[in-house]
Protein backbone atom coordinates (compact mmCIF):
# COMPACT_ATOMS: atom_id res chain seq x y z
CA UNK A 1 0.00 0.00 0.00
CA UNK A 2 1.66 3.50 -0.94
CA UNK A 3 2.12 5.85 2.15
CA UNK A 4 1.59 9.61 1.94
CA UNK A 5 3.25 11.49 3.93
CA UNK A 6 3.67 15.44 4.48
CA UNK A 7 7.06 17.04 3.99
CA UNK A 8 6.84 18.63 7.00
CA UNK A 9 6.97 15.27 8.93
CA UNK A 10 9.03 13.40 6.98
CA UNK A 11 11.41 16.17 7.52
CA UNK A 12 10.95 15.61 11.20
CA UNK A 13 12.06 12.15 11.01
CA UNK A 14 15.22 13.34 8.95
CA UNK A 15 15.87 15.53 11.84
CA UNK A 16 15.49 12.97 14.75
CA UNK A 17 17.86 10.56 12.79
CA UNK A 18 20.04 13.38 12.42
CA UNK A 19 20.58 14.68 15.86
CA UNK A 20 20.59 11.04 16.94
CA UNK A 21 23.82 10.51 14.39
CA UNK A 22 25.77 7.97 15.33
CA UNK A 23 23.32 6.21 16.81
CA UNK A 24 19.88 5.26 15.95
CA UNK A 25 16.76 7.12 16.56
CA UNK A 26 12.99 5.78 17.00
CA UNK A 27 9.62 6.78 16.94
CA UNK A 28 6.05 6.23 16.48
CA UNK A 29 3.69 6.76 13.29
CA UNK A 30 0.28 7.76 13.69
CA UNK A 31 -2.39 8.32 10.90
CA UNK A 32 -5.26 7.13 9.02
CA UNK A 33 -5.80 4.05 7.46
CA UNK A 34 -8.13 3.84 3.99
CA UNK A 35 -6.71 2.98 0.19
CA UNK A 36 -3.70 4.80 1.19
CA UNK A 37 -1.67 5.09 4.41
CA UNK A 38 -1.79 8.82 5.60
CA UNK A 39 0.68 9.69 8.03
CA UNK A 40 -0.42 12.72 10.14
CA UNK A 41 1.81 12.51 13.53
CA UNK A 42 5.54 11.75 13.98
CA UNK A 43 6.39 10.84 18.09
CA UNK A 44 10.13 10.18 18.70
CA UNK A 45 10.85 7.52 21.68
CA UNK A 46 13.94 7.34 23.40
CA UNK A 47 16.02 4.37 22.22
CA UNK A 48 15.67 2.24 25.05
CA UNK A 49 18.19 -0.94 23.47
CA UNK A 50 20.27 -2.35 26.08
CA UNK A 51 22.78 -2.91 23.32
CA UNK A 52 25.01 -0.58 21.28
CA UNK A 53 23.12 1.88 19.68
CA UNK A 54 24.57 2.84 16.71
CA UNK A 55 23.99 -0.64 15.60
CA UNK A 56 20.59 -1.57 17.64
CA UNK A 57 17.45 0.15 18.85
CA UNK A 58 14.35 -0.96 21.01
CA UNK A 59 11.03 0.67 21.63
CA UNK A 60 10.29 -0.79 25.06
CA UNK A 61 6.77 -2.51 25.87
CA UNK A 62 5.54 0.44 28.22
CA UNK A 63 5.69 2.94 25.19
CA UNK A 64 4.12 0.54 23.09
CA UNK A 65 1.74 0.69 25.39
CA UNK A 66 1.25 4.16 26.01
CA UNK A 67 0.90 4.79 22.11
CA UNK A 68 -1.78 2.55 21.48
CA UNK A 69 -3.28 4.49 24.30
CA UNK A 70 -2.74 7.39 22.74
CA UNK A 71 -3.90 6.28 19.06
CA UNK A 72 -7.14 5.22 20.69
CA UNK A 73 -7.84 9.03 22.53
CA UNK A 74 -6.70 10.89 19.21
CA UNK A 75 -8.92 8.11 16.95
CA UNK A 76 -6.52 7.94 15.01
CA UNK A 77 -4.43 4.90 14.07
CA UNK A 78 -1.01 3.62 14.91
CA UNK A 79 0.35 3.12 11.30
CA UNK A 80 4.10 2.21 12.04
CA UNK A 81 7.63 2.79 13.47
CA UNK A 82 10.72 4.67 12.12
CA UNK A 83 14.28 4.17 13.02
CA UNK A 84 17.58 4.97 11.12
CA UNK A 85 20.46 3.24 10.40
CA UNK A 86 23.48 5.24 10.36
CA UNK A 87 26.07 4.86 7.57
CA UNK A 88 23.80 2.12 6.50
CA UNK A 89 21.48 2.06 3.60
CA UNK A 90 17.65 1.95 4.47
CA UNK A 91 16.97 -1.88 4.42
CA UNK A 92 15.64 -3.87 6.92
CA UNK A 93 18.34 -6.43 8.46
CA UNK A 94 18.34 -10.03 9.77
CA UNK A 95 17.62 -8.46 13.25
CA UNK A 96 14.60 -6.14 11.87
CA UNK A 97 13.38 -8.99 10.10
CA UNK A 98 13.03 -11.32 13.19
CA UNK A 99 11.39 -9.20 15.34
CA UNK A 100 8.95 -7.48 13.07
CA UNK A 101 5.44 -7.24 13.90
CA UNK A 102 2.93 -7.78 11.15
CA UNK A 103 0.28 -5.00 9.56
CA UNK A 104 2.80 -2.21 10.33
CA UNK A 105 5.12 0.21 8.67
CA UNK A 106 8.87 0.02 9.27
CA UNK A 107 10.27 3.57 7.95
CA UNK A 108 14.13 3.34 7.80
CA UNK A 109 16.26 6.27 7.62
CA UNK A 110 19.39 6.09 6.14
CA UNK A 111 22.01 8.80 7.66
CA UNK A 112 25.90 9.08 6.25
CA UNK A 113 28.06 11.23 8.24
CA UNK A 114 25.12 13.05 10.17
CA UNK A 115 23.40 13.79 7.02
CA UNK A 116 19.84 11.96 6.17
CA UNK A 117 20.19 10.65 2.72
CA UNK A 118 17.00 8.17 2.57
CA UNK A 119 13.84 6.85 4.03
CA UNK A 120 12.05 3.82 2.71
CA UNK A 121 9.38 1.95 4.02
CA UNK A 122 8.53 -1.57 4.49
CA UNK A 123 6.14 -3.91 5.46
CA UNK A 124 5.99 -7.76 6.51
CA UNK A 125 4.33 -10.51 3.75
CA UNK A 126 2.12 -13.23 4.53
CA UNK A 127 5.03 -14.99 4.51
CA UNK A 128 7.50 -13.19 6.74
CA UNK A 129 9.65 -11.30 4.41
CA UNK A 130 9.61 -7.26 4.00
CA UNK A 131 8.43 -5.65 0.85
CA UNK A 132 8.96 -2.01 -0.02
CA UNK A 133 6.12 0.22 -0.14
CA UNK A 134 6.29 3.20 -2.20
CA UNK A 135 6.25 6.84 -0.12
CA UNK A 136 4.93 9.64 -1.30
CA UNK A 137 6.11 12.82 0.03
CA UNK A 138 3.32 15.86 -0.36
CA UNK A 139 4.07 19.28 -0.11
CA UNK A 140 1.80 22.09 0.88
CA UNK A 141 0.16 23.78 -1.84
CA UNK B 1 -10.20 -19.92 32.28
CA UNK B 2 -8.13 -16.84 31.30
CA UNK B 3 -7.78 -14.28 28.52
CA UNK B 4 -4.86 -12.71 26.43
CA UNK B 5 -4.85 -9.23 25.46
CA UNK B 6 -3.92 -8.70 21.78
CA UNK B 7 -2.07 -5.80 20.67
CA UNK B 8 -3.66 -4.14 17.79
CA UNK B 9 -1.44 -5.24 15.17
CA UNK B 10 -2.37 -8.87 15.23
CA UNK B 11 -6.12 -8.31 15.78
CA UNK B 12 -5.79 -8.94 12.03
CA UNK B 13 -5.07 -12.50 13.17
CA UNK B 14 -7.90 -13.20 15.83
CA UNK B 15 -11.14 -12.26 13.77
CA UNK B 16 -10.64 -8.65 15.03
CA UNK B 17 -11.09 -9.30 18.94
CA UNK B 18 -8.94 -7.83 21.18
CA UNK B 19 -9.54 -10.32 24.00
CA UNK B 20 -9.31 -14.07 23.47
CA UNK B 21 -10.37 -16.54 26.25
CA UNK B 22 -7.86 -19.14 26.80
CA UNK B 23 -6.63 -22.26 29.12
CA UNK B 24 -5.19 -21.41 32.22
CA UNK B 25 -2.44 -23.40 33.49
CA UNK B 26 1.08 -21.72 32.90
CA UNK B 27 2.03 -19.16 30.52
CA UNK B 28 3.37 -20.75 27.59
CA UNK B 29 0.16 -22.89 27.57
CA UNK B 30 -2.38 -20.12 27.30
CA UNK B 31 -0.25 -18.88 24.25
CA UNK B 32 -0.16 -22.12 22.94
CA UNK B 33 -4.03 -22.36 23.36
CA UNK B 34 -4.28 -18.87 21.51
CA UNK B 35 -2.11 -20.02 18.42
CA UNK B 36 -4.21 -23.28 18.90
CA UNK B 37 -7.68 -21.17 18.42
CA UNK B 38 -5.85 -19.05 16.18
CA UNK B 39 -3.02 -21.11 13.76
CA UNK B 40 -1.88 -17.43 11.64
CA UNK B 41 -0.46 -15.98 14.95
CA UNK B 42 1.91 -18.82 15.46
CA UNK B 43 4.59 -17.78 12.72
CA UNK B 44 4.26 -14.16 14.20
CA UNK B 45 4.71 -15.17 17.99
CA UNK B 46 7.19 -17.67 17.54
CA UNK B 47 10.15 -18.58 16.03
CA UNK B 48 11.79 -21.26 13.64
CA UNK B 49 12.54 -23.05 16.62
CA UNK B 50 9.58 -22.43 18.28
CA UNK B 51 10.67 -20.10 20.84
CA UNK B 52 8.88 -17.09 21.52
CA UNK B 53 9.85 -14.22 18.85
CA UNK B 54 12.13 -11.08 20.47
CA UNK B 55 9.27 -8.15 20.43
CA UNK B 56 7.10 -10.55 22.57
CA UNK B 57 6.58 -9.44 26.18
CA UNK B 58 4.08 -11.07 28.03
CA UNK B 59 2.41 -9.31 31.00
CA UNK B 60 -0.11 -10.72 34.05
CA UNK B 61 -1.81 -7.87 35.46
CA UNK B 62 0.71 -5.22 35.53
CA UNK B 63 3.34 -7.73 36.56
CA UNK B 64 6.17 -8.88 33.42
CA UNK B 65 7.11 -12.75 33.25
CA UNK B 66 10.61 -12.10 33.70
CA UNK B 67 9.87 -11.11 37.35
CA UNK B 68 7.89 -14.16 38.10
CA UNK B 69 8.90 -17.40 36.60
CA UNK B 70 8.94 -16.60 33.01
CA UNK B 71 7.31 -18.88 30.46
CA UNK B 72 6.77 -21.55 33.56
CA UNK B 73 4.31 -18.68 35.42
CA UNK B 74 1.13 -20.02 36.27
CA UNK B 75 -1.86 -18.68 34.98
CA UNK B 76 -5.32 -18.73 37.41
CA UNK B 77 -8.63 -18.51 36.46
CA UNK B 78 -9.80 -15.22 35.53
CA UNK B 79 -6.14 -13.61 35.07
CA UNK B 80 -5.69 -11.13 32.19
CA UNK B 81 -2.41 -12.11 30.25
CA UNK B 82 -1.34 -8.68 28.03
CA UNK B 83 1.00 -9.78 24.59
CA UNK B 84 2.66 -6.19 24.55
CA UNK B 85 5.28 -5.84 21.82
CA UNK B 86 8.68 -4.67 22.60
CA UNK B 87 9.39 -3.10 18.85
CA UNK B 88 13.34 -3.79 18.37
CA UNK B 89 16.08 -3.98 15.44
CA UNK B 90 19.03 -2.70 14.20
CA UNK B 91 21.65 -2.59 11.69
Amino acid sequence: MEVVIPSEAIKSIHDIAEQAYPFECCGFLYGLVGEQLQIRQVQSVVNDSPENHKVHYTIPPKEFMKAERYALEKEIDLIGVFHSHPDHPPHPSGRDLADALPELSYFITSVYQGQAIQTKSWRLSESRQFQEEPIKIEFNK
Amino acid sequence: MAKIIIPTPLRKFTSNQAAVAVQSGTVIESIRDLTFQYPDLDKHLFNEDQQLRGFVRVFIGEDDIEDLQGHDTPVQQGDTISIIPAIAGGI
